[in-house]
């Protein structure tokens, strides 16, 4: 709906010359596969979590690692820099969220302190996200089918998202996403196709289920006018959805491959700053940059000089915009950003 | 009903029964016509002016209603007609669609090649040159192609 309007009022898909954006760093030291990532609201630093049973700290802008914590869990999926960049949570099989103060001092073998452990789930931690400007609250998505808002200093539980409440998840949670312009709304995308959308405030009943996706979801976030959400899934498609009156908007459909091979799956997305382009990782390499209005695939950044090796698993936008970080299952992550020309009006 | 009982007040019954007797006598008219032979004309015109009379009665409140009928059909008819005709031209146009365009507009995107103002020149640090503490690591800078 939104490519029919759009291009009914006369928009034309965004034009990106062969050499606008660029790979400008690729952030190697992890011996794993790479499987979640995080940029800190402020600095240019990066989290992120490995199959190696590592969380690195990077620098983004000198490529340098200044923290690299040992986990007690090796089995890590997901990983979050708190909002004022001083610690970091992760979660995975453990079924339980670590939080680590950066500022602790790691020994000699890079076993770092934990200063908290959220536990509580009955699954594993799928995804994780501090309530931006509340170094306090995060939230956790998990294999059991809820989510949980969590007070960090006391390790608490505060509510809980499903569960025993019937408007809940019916299926693994596999992503969230905080609304950032209204922190009491979140979303979480599941393995039973659907996104719930809840209020913190009111735990007992999903403020509204979005249907649509023929698959798991894998990731979700948030339009940056936080009136919308994107999502991308096994089935294939990214999708936009209007959070208030649960409409479709629209979907991304990928073209079938030549060889008629399995269509890859979606497993991340984000938006640029705008919104007018859509960031999509595939479990092929790919890294499809949408035109969100158009619907067109106007750059494919794994056929770019230097792309990723193998599989995207997660991928994210620096807080002013002007960088995506990927993760890749060839154990790198890559930095992009636009080099070209930039006309302003 | 009202004088069904004793057979009084036609009324009621006739409004009852107004559906058939409306479509049936046109009917037998034109058959009681067909079947009557040419020069028998005059007579059957008498009778069927007595018929029509009698139909005319009883069919013009059928008329009526009928003409009721067709009326508010009509009017849904229209009303659907402008539902179709707002949706072709509202089509694909809806309050969200309008609202994902204006949102997506007059925000700086760094990562767009035709943004809006204003422009942050942090925007290329990624570009410039940097001194880390260990080594002399410095990228191209922007615009050209990288190694």
């Amino acid at each position: 709906a939104v490519e029919k309007y759009s291009k009914a009022q006369g928009r034309t898909a965004v034009s990106f010359n062969p050499t606008d954006l660029v790979c400008c760093r690729t952030l190697q030291g992890h011996s794993g596969k790479v499987y979640s990532l995080d940029w800190t609201p402020e600095k240019n630093w990066i989290v992120s979590a490995s199959q190696d049973g590592r969380l690195i700290v990077w620098n983004a802008l000198t490529s340098q690692k200044t923290h690299a914590i040992k986990l007690h869990c090796p089995w890590v999926m997901t990983c979050a820099f708190a909002p004022n960049g001083q610690s970091v949570a992760c979660g995975g099989l453990d079924s339980a969220c670590s939080i680590f103060n950066l500022s602790s001092q790691a020994d000699r073998d890079g076993n770092m302190p934990v200063s908290r452990v959220l536990t509580g789930h009955k699954g594993y931690v799928s995804s994780c996200q501090y309530v931006p400007d509340q170094e306090t609250r995060l939230i956790t998505g998990s294999g059991d089918q809820t989510c949980v808002l969590w007070d960090v200093t006391t390790g608490q539980r505060i509510s809980i998202f499903g569960g025993e409440f019937p408007s809940g998840h019916t299926a693994d949670v596999l992503s969230l996403s905080i609304n950032s312009l209204n922190t009491n709304m979140f979303i979480s995308g599941s393995c039973d196709t659907t996104v719930r959308l809840w209020d913190l405030r009111i735990a007992s009943r999903a403020v509204r289920t979005y249907h649509g996706h023929e698959g798991d979801i894998n990731s979700v976030k948030f339009f940056p006018d936080g009136q919308r959400f994107g999502t991308g899934s096994d089935d294939g498609t990214c999708r936009l959805f209007d959070m208030r009156t649960g409409h479709q908007l629209q979907v991304y459909n990928r073209e079938p491959d030549r060889n008629d091979n399995e269509l890859p799956i979606v497993t991340s997305v984000a938006f640029s700053i705008s919104g007018r382009l859509l960031f999509a990782g595939y479990s092929n390499g790919d890294c499809y940059v949408w035109d969100t209005l158009l619907a067109e695939m106007v750059l494919n950044l794994g056929t770019l000089q230097n792309s990723h090796e193998g599989r995207i698993s997660c991928l994210g936008l620096s807080s002013d915009g002007s960088a995506l970080c990927t993760g890749s299952w060839d154990k790198n992550l890559k930095i992009w950003a636009f080099s070209g020309h930039r006309k302003i009006v | 009903m009202r004088g069904e009982a004793n057979g009084g007040d036609r009324r009621p019954r006739d409004e009852e029964g107004e559906g058939e007797e409306e479509e049936e006598p046109p009917q037998q008219q034109e058959e009681e016509r067909a079947a009557r032979p040419s020069s028998e004309q005059q007579q059957p015109v008498a009778a069927e002016a007595a018929a029509t009379t009698t139909t005319r009665s009883v069919g013009y409140v059928g008329k009526h209603r009928l003409s009721a009928a067709i009326q508010r059909l009509d009017q849904e008819l229209q009303s659907l007609q402008d539902e179709l005709n707002e949706l072709e031209t509202m089509e694909p146009a809806s309050a969200a669609c309008r609202e994902v365009i204006t949102s997506t507009e007059g925000k700086p995107d760094p990562l767009l090649p035709i943004t809006s103002s204003p422009e942050n020149s942090s925007w290329d640090r990624w570009f410039q040159r940097v001194r880390s503490s260990r080594s002399n690591k410095w990228w191209q800078s922007k615009g050209s192609d990288f190694a």
